[in-house]
């Protein structure tokens, strides 16, 4: 009897250990649920759940730490705002999330929005089309890597009382307004990222301090780079020159001189003349 | 690194450069080999920039910023081409020769890649 017992008291142990361990699961959409926000609500903390292609039409809101990633990426999962007033997503209070391969497009709003949230990481997507591309208000230590930002009526990336993130390897273009907007923010990390043909400003420092702006491409912005109110910034390595091809023109004109000498010699020579 | 646009663009300029300059050289020299290079390099060049029109509309769509843009470099071309065959203002033709330059220029600078 006592012998039973200690079995099935270890055997609860062993089970419990295991669901504890194996808890992070993987949820298809439109498998298992049909939306994605159906997924995000039915899913528990640290599951990934994997969207296949398809056009959604959501306003998606994460609140609990989960990996939101598309199976074939950006080109194939798009997700249009439901409603236009509202982020297509929205990230609100939240450690340890992530949100990968999609485009996100149609909100007025904000394609992305990171609301008061920490080490969430933004990866591989395209903000498309919305009033502003990505936004962190008031969060920290977040990763913004490899995403396209623009075009978009108003901001590429923009942080608001945001510090210590890091924003790597991002297109920024074809803005309305600024690129790359940092207001109130400081400590944080700009490299390598393309800022170009934005309407205004490339990259706009306000009242933000000690970021590190490290080889990013800043090209054919009406501004490239500008500090208002902003100390302790370093830059380092950033172009913002309008970029070795703009010689390219006055290079085709010498061509075109010398393959006119060229042709009139053989046209000489065929006709004889 | 290189699309086929910036390719076709550069193309055209070079085009519309030889086309330019023999178009004043035959102007000058009546029945010289210049008039026959003015208008190779000329046709070529409309190809050309026919080409790019259509590759814009089949990939950014057909919008009215881009119909009049690619409308007014079409009416420089074919105002060129009547102002030439007909006679008619014919002390005109290089300064359409030059706007033409300038809009393959315009188209250039927008296909730079960046």
């Amino acid at each position: 009897m006592g012998k039973t017992l200690l079995t099935v008291f270890y055997g609860t142990v062993i089970s419990i250990i295991i669901t504890g361990t194996s808890g992070a699961a993987d949820i298809h959409v439109p498998d298992n649920y049909k939306t994605i926000q159906e997924a995000v609500n039915s899913a528990s903390p640290g599951d990934t759940i994997i969207v296949n292609e398809g056009d959604y039409a959501e306003n998606i809101v994460i609140s609990k730490p989960l990996t939101v990633k598309s199976s074939k990426g950006p080109d194939a999962s798009v997700v249009r705002a439901a409603v236009s007033g509202k982020p297509v997503f929205e990230v609100k209070n939240v450690r340890e999330a992530e949100i990968a391969g999609f485009t996100a497009t149609g909100s007025l709003i904000a394609g992305i929005y990171i609301d008061t949230s920490d080490n969430v990481i933004i990866k591989d997507n395209r903000a498309i089309d919305n009033g502003s591309g990505i936004i962190l208000s008031s969060s920290n230590n977040n990763i913004l890597s490899n995403n396209v930002a623009g075009p978009n009526k108003q901001y590429g990336i923009y942080l608001k009382s945001s510090s210590k993130n890091t924003l790597d390897k991002n297109k920024v273009r074809s803005n309305m307004d600024t690129g790359i907007f940092l207001s109130s923010s400081s400590y944080n990390s700009l490299t390598g990222n393309n800022v170009n043909l934005n309407k205004w400003n490339g990259i706009l420092l306000w009242s933000s301090h000690a970021n590190t702006l490290e080889r990013n491409k800043v090209l054919r912005n009406r501004f490239a780079i500008v500090l208002s109110d902003s100390n302790n910034n370093i830059m380092t390595g950033n172009s913002t020159w309008p970029n070795i091809y703009i010689i390219l023109p006055i290079v085709l004109v010498y061509i075109g001189i010398i393959t006119y000498l060229i042709q009139k010699s053989l046209f000489r020579f065929i006709y004889k003349l | 690194m290189f699309e086929i646009t910036i390719l076709a663009a550069s193309l055209g300029l070079i085009l519309a450069t030889v086309s330019f300059i023999s178009g004043l050289q035959a102007v000058k020299v009546r029945g010289s080999v210049d008039t026959r290079i003015h208008r190779l390099n000329g046709y070529l060049m409309f190809l050309a920039y026919l080409f790019l029109a259509g590759l814009s509309f089949v990939k950014g769509g057909i919008n009215l910023s881009s119909l009049a843009s690619w409308g007014t470099g079409l009416a420089i071309i074919l105002t060129k081409i009547w102002v030439v065959k007909s006679r008619r203002a014919y002390k005109f033709g290089s300064w359409l020769g030059i706007m033409l330059i300038i809009t393959w220029l315009i188209i250039v600078y927008t296909y730079i890649p960046i």
